[in-house]
């Protein structure tokens, strides 16, 4: 269990994370490891960092704040050797351009409610609140069920998103007593099929499954797809996905997620300029 | 207290097809080209030469009236087209009408020319370039408002200023106008009611007094005659007239003209059609500038309340007339010079019609007609009138707001939002009772006014606050005129020990602008109480009436003036910057910036980028905390309201900017927030584009700026992608909701994509009536000047599910 998250992102004014205007909260980490993912700076529980070539103007005012020396600038090359960071932040904050920015930052828990408080009205004018999602955020029960107690005090809704690859004990006992909506992501039935393209089986997956739908009654839980060519959006896979959730009594709760493509150029960022055999050369 | 007894409150089964000959009517108007209209100049003209200044100068309310009430009993009696109601605004069907009181002389060198010219031609007779040029223009070259102002006062520095063109523009020079009219006496009364009151109080009162009342009776009677006319010019028609529905429709409308306005309206259709001849005798008076009428749902509602209780009318009829009125709102259309073409090309007269909101006693005002109105503009999508439709959160209902929402996400483009909770207190705020204050209507672009009680002058200032913060940057100097000092002399900002310094240098320069601007603007005024009283205008008015007393002389219940101001995010955004590059991180030192920002930030891409990355941005949550936009809406707020105008009235700032945030951008240097040498700036209130990249933060700084301190009102543009159903505009409306709540005023949105917008600029014939928002009115996107086309483009556009912008790859 992991005690203190990284968060990678906190955006506001989202629709299409549980119902009305919605926050989300990004944690960082995720136990699989999908193959399309559209957030593959959400995957590693450390902090990476992204480096957008078309806004770099090869300044080196990165590297020269570095306090440990991490980032190479020889006048040719520059990469970031992220291994030993501590992500103190100076180098992101230091690049005019903002081209280089720092994935995953820790938030002081006054400091993040603070910030998850600031859209009340709009969660107000639409049954709206705030959603935690990933990488795999119920890979921090105790911080997401702290934070989720402490809207509930204030009378604002939480929701998770959550790929299903969670404790149950930890997440039933921490997080469920506070959340008023899980969307839970179905992906693949067939479980060889699933260690090939996510990494694990899906065997946690669907037992969680069927223990949230039964024993917790009260929380509304949504089943998600994301439709990926090829790979969930096949006649076989969703026919096996619809009669798991009849079986489970939440056919009709069922969501398809249209596929983005965002995650490829993101993947660049990712590596460009960070691997260091894969430097910005200037 | 409104009613809905509507079932469908979207009117669905009434579509264009379904309105009688309107398709037509629409098409047509659109099609129509622009006519330049000397009438109106000729007969006032003719009747100045004859009478002399002499009369003007002793009597200036009555030679009014006489001129005015000459031009409407000889103008024309045209009715042009299949519209139900009767008469036109100029002699034309569109017409750009000559006043040569104002600015109509702009024009002169280009009288063989503007036919002609390739963007919004307008088109001129040989016979009126004659008229023109022989007969109107030599009378007036040393008479018009600015003639007669520098006549006066000579050459000086407020007039130099507005001369520059590039610190702030004096409207009374070119208007006053701005108003929303009372329609609700002369419908309840009739005109000659209206006339044998001013006869019985003219008899009963003396000098100025006995003299504007006999200048109502004169100015009226007018009025009359033309509307006499219509109904003969009507009648003749008919008689010639093979369709027999056409031939009803013509009898019909000789029947009317005879009642209306003349006595009370009986019904729905002498209604409408008094307001349209009293909208009609107003543009005889004053010049076609947002003449705005106002809360049109509620005038009418009695007449079509009684109509459809007696079964005398349909809602299908009823959609029809009001159909026929948007139309005809749009029969006129300003002259525009060339210059004024490049820089502010593509403006209607923003007729400015407001739905909606809560009754005088604060009680849901929605009612059958607010959605009937909805209806037709959504079917129409037109440019005029200015639709706007007030929302009070809590008190109209949830449906309301979200019919709304609909009809936006159908046009792309209208109608704009506005807050009642947040409007009625700033107004009761300026001293407006409260039962006043929540009978407001929207004025033109988006400026508040009591309707039909408040004379607002409401864009009696456009200043260009970039003017004041460059000339603290250069001691008082622009870069443009060089060595020229305008300003005083508030330092040399390489000097400065720290932001406060700059602060204030800029606090004064903007001081110094203000006098000067708010000093001719009284000094015009002047000038308008001898030539251009408003006798008509006032007849149509809560207090002129009873106090005996014009319009420009402070006979209204309430008087105000109005400055609006264009760069407001721009200028906020360059002092934040300011104060973190020189002060707080020192990246550079004032030198540096400045000479950066005087060579247009050239091989300066680092400090650009550092400019535009780092610094606060006003949008954002953290600008709100630490940053200036909220100090500088104080500071002016309290600046204005210092001044006490010539009807007694206060100054109220307001941030709206028509084109003006582009035309001005366009002959304004670099900025220190990074925007370069002769880009638009943002327009009205709306953050810098790109600068506020959450949809939610960027509400929610607008909503703090605090209200109270913006009662001239303000346009907060907001561009979607998309709402592509019902479910996605009720979710706008939620966010309308949640932006309400955190204090904003008024919000208008544009429906449109980069890609499709960039489409349209290069195919403008595949998007013939692209309906647009600019900055408070409306726009046909190929009316727009390529700066204007560009602004627009990069706006920041927001998606609606993920809140945030959308990158702008080109």
């Amino acid at each position: 269990m992991h005690k203190e998250p990284l968060i990678f992102d906190i955006s506001k004014g989202r629709l299409d994370d549980g119902e009305g205007i919605r926050t989300a909260v990004f944690l960082k980490g995720c136990p699989l490891r999908c193959t399309w993912c559209h957030n593959p700076e959400s995957g590693s529980f450390a902090y990476d960092f992204m480096w957008d070539g078309s806004k770099c103007l090869l300044c080196g005012d990165c590297a020269a704040v570095c306090p440990r020396g991490l980032i190479g600038f020889d006048g040719e090359k520059l990469y970031l050797d992220k291994a030993y960071c501590d992500g103190c932040g100076k180098c992101t904050m230091s690049c005019p351009g903002g081209a280089l920015r720092q994935i995953g930052r820790k938030y002081p828990e006054e400091e993040l409610m603070e910030l998850l408080l600031r859209d009340r009205v709009f969660y107000e004018a639409s049954n709206g609140g705030v959603t935690f999602s990933g990488g795999e955020p119920l890979c921090f029960p105790e911080f997401v069920g702290k934070i989720a107690k402490r809207l509930k005090e204030q009378g604002i809704s939480a929701a998770v998103e959550t790929c299903g690859f969670f404790e149950y004990e930890d997440v039933q006992e921490m997080v469920l007593p506070y959340i008023d909506c899980v969307l839970y992501d179905i992906k693949i039935m067939d479980r060889q099929e699933h260690i090939k393209h996510t990494g694990v089986s899906n065997e946690k997956i669907l037992h969680n499954f069927r223990r949230l739908s039964k024993e917790n009654t009260d929380i509304r839980l949504i089943p998600r797809t994301p439709l990926v060519p090829g790979i969930t959006d096949t006649e076989k896979n969703l026919r096996d996905i619809r009669r798991f959730l009849a079986e489970n009594g939440k056919l009709s709760a069922h969501v398809l997620l249209p596929y983005h493509s965002g995650g490829i150029r993101k993947r660049e960022l990712l590596r460009t300029g960070i691997d260091r055999d894969c430097p910005i050369n200037i | 207290m409104g009613e809905v007894t509507l079932k469908d409150i979207r009117l669905e089964e009434y579509g264009l097809e379904e309105l009688d000959g309107i398709r037509e009517l629409r098409d047509g108007m659109l099609r129509e080209p622009v006519h330049i209209c000397t009438e109106r100049a000729w007969y006032i003209t003719e009747y100045m030469k004859e009478h002399g200044e002499e009369e003007m100068e002793e009597h200036p309310v009555l030679y009014r009236a006489r001129a005015v009430a000459r031009y409407l009993g000889n103008k024309k009696a045209v009715i042009p087209d299949g519209n139900l109601l009767a008469g036109t605004t100029g002699a034309y069907l569109k017409s750009a009408p000559v006043y040569p009181e104002f600015i109509g002389l702009t024009i002169w060198s280009e009288l063989e020319t503007i036919s002609g010219r390739k963007k919004n031609p307008q088109l001129l007779t040989k016979e009126d370039a004659e008229r023109l040029n022989f007969d109107i223009y030599p009378y007036w070259i040393d008479r018009d408002v600015l003639a007669s102002t520098k006549k006066k006062h000579g050459n000086i520095m407020p007039i130099r200023l507005l001369e520059k063109m590039i610190f702030y523009v004096s409207s009374k020079a070119g208007c006053i106008s701005h108003t929303v009219p009372d329609f609700k006496r002369v419908l309840a009364q009739g005109a000659e009611a209206i006339i044998r009151e001013a006869e019985e109080k003219a008899e009963g009162s003396i000098r100025e007094e006995k003299e504007f009342y006999q200048a109502v009776a004169t100015v009226l009677k007018g009025l009359l005659k033309y509307a006499e006319n219509l109904s003969e010019e009507a009648r003749r028609l008919a008689g010639e007239e093979k369709d027999e529905k056409r031939r009803e429709q013509l009898l019909e409308m000789a029947k009317v003209c005879r009642a209306v306005p003349a006595n009370p309206a009986s019904g729905f259709r002498e209604a409408v059609n008094c307001i349209w001849l009293c909208l009609i005798g107003i543009h005889a008076e004053n010049i076609n500038m947002a003449i705005s009428p106002g809360r049109l749902d509620q005038v009418l509602y009695p007449y079509y309340k009684k109509d459809m209780e007696e079964g005398t009318l349909t809602v299908k009829e009823a959609m029809e007339l009001i159909a026929c009125l948007w139309i005809k709102t749009g029969d006129n259309v300003d002259l525009v010079p060339q210059v004024s073409e490049e820089l502010f090309g593509g403006a209607g007269t923003a007729p400015a019609v407001t739905v909606g909101g809560v009754d005088e006693e604060g009680k849901d005002a929605v009612n059958d007609l607010t959605y009937l109105m909805l209806r037709v503009t959504e079917l129409l999508k037109m440019r005029e009138p200015n639709m706007n439709a007030r929302y009070y959160p809590g008190r109209n209902t949830i449906e309301y707001r979200n019919r709304v929402s609909e009809v936006i996400a159908s046009t792309k483009a209208v109608p704009a939002f506005y807050n009642d909770i947040e409007n009625i207190k700033t107004l009761v705020n300026q001293g407006t009772l409260e039962e006043h204050a929540r009978d407001y209507a929207v004025i033109g672009c988006v400026e508040l006014a009591s309707a039909g009680r408040s004379y607002d002058a409401s864009s009696s200032i456009i200043m260009n606050l970039t003017a004041a913060f460059e000339m603290a940057l250069y001691n008082g100097k622009r870069y443009i005129t060089g060595e020229e000092q305008f300003g005083p002399k508030t330092g040399e900002p390489e000097k400065m020990e720290n932001f406060e310094q700059f602060l204030e240098a800029f606090k004064t320069q903007t001081a110094w602008l203000i006098d000067q601007a708010v000093d001719l603007n009284e000094k015009m005024a002047k000038i308008h109480q001898k030539m251009l009283p408003t006798p008509l205008l006032s007849a149509l008015f809560e207090g002129p009436m009873e106090k005996g007393k014009d319009l420009v002389f402070g006979g209204a219940v309430y008087n105000s003036s109005g400055a609006t101001h264009v760069g407001f995010a721009d200028v906020a955004d360059s002092l934040n910057a300011v104060k973190k590059a020189v002060f707080e991180e020192h990246y550079c030192t004032f030198g540096e910036l400045i000479d950066a920002v005087r060579h247009n930030f050239e091989n300066q891409d680092k400090l650009l980028a550092y400019v535009k990355n780092k610094p606060l941005k006003y949008g954002t949550a953290e600008e709100t905390e630490n940053g200036i936009s909220r100090e500088i809406i104080r500071f002016l707020y309290e600046t204005y309201q210092g001044y006490t105008n010539y009807r007694g009235g206060k100054y109220r700032p307001a941030y709206w900017t028509m084109t003006n945030h582009s035309g001005q951008g366009k002959i304004t240097y670099a900025l220190p927030n990074g925007r370069k040498a002769n880009l638009p700036f943002a327009s009205g209130i709306t953050p810098v584009s790109e600068a506020a990249a959450d949809l939610t933060e960027c509400f929610r700084s607008v909503g703090a700026l605090n209200s109270l301190y913006i009662p001239g009102g303000e346009a907060l543009n907001i561009k979607f992608t998309n709402i592509a159903s019902r479910e996605e505009a009720a979710l706008l409306g939620s966010f309308i909701e949640g932006y309400f709540k955190s204090g904003g005023q008024q919000v208008q949105f544009n429906i449109m994509s980069h890609e499709m917008l960039r489409d349209a600029k290069a195919h403008p014939e595949k998007y013939p009536d692209l309906l647009v928002r600019v900055s408070g009115y409306s726009a046909y996107f190929n009316d727009l000047n390529d700066t204007m086309k560009d602004e627009l483009i990069t706006r920041t556009e927001y998606d609606i599910h993920g809140g945030r912008m959308v990158p702008d790859y080109v």
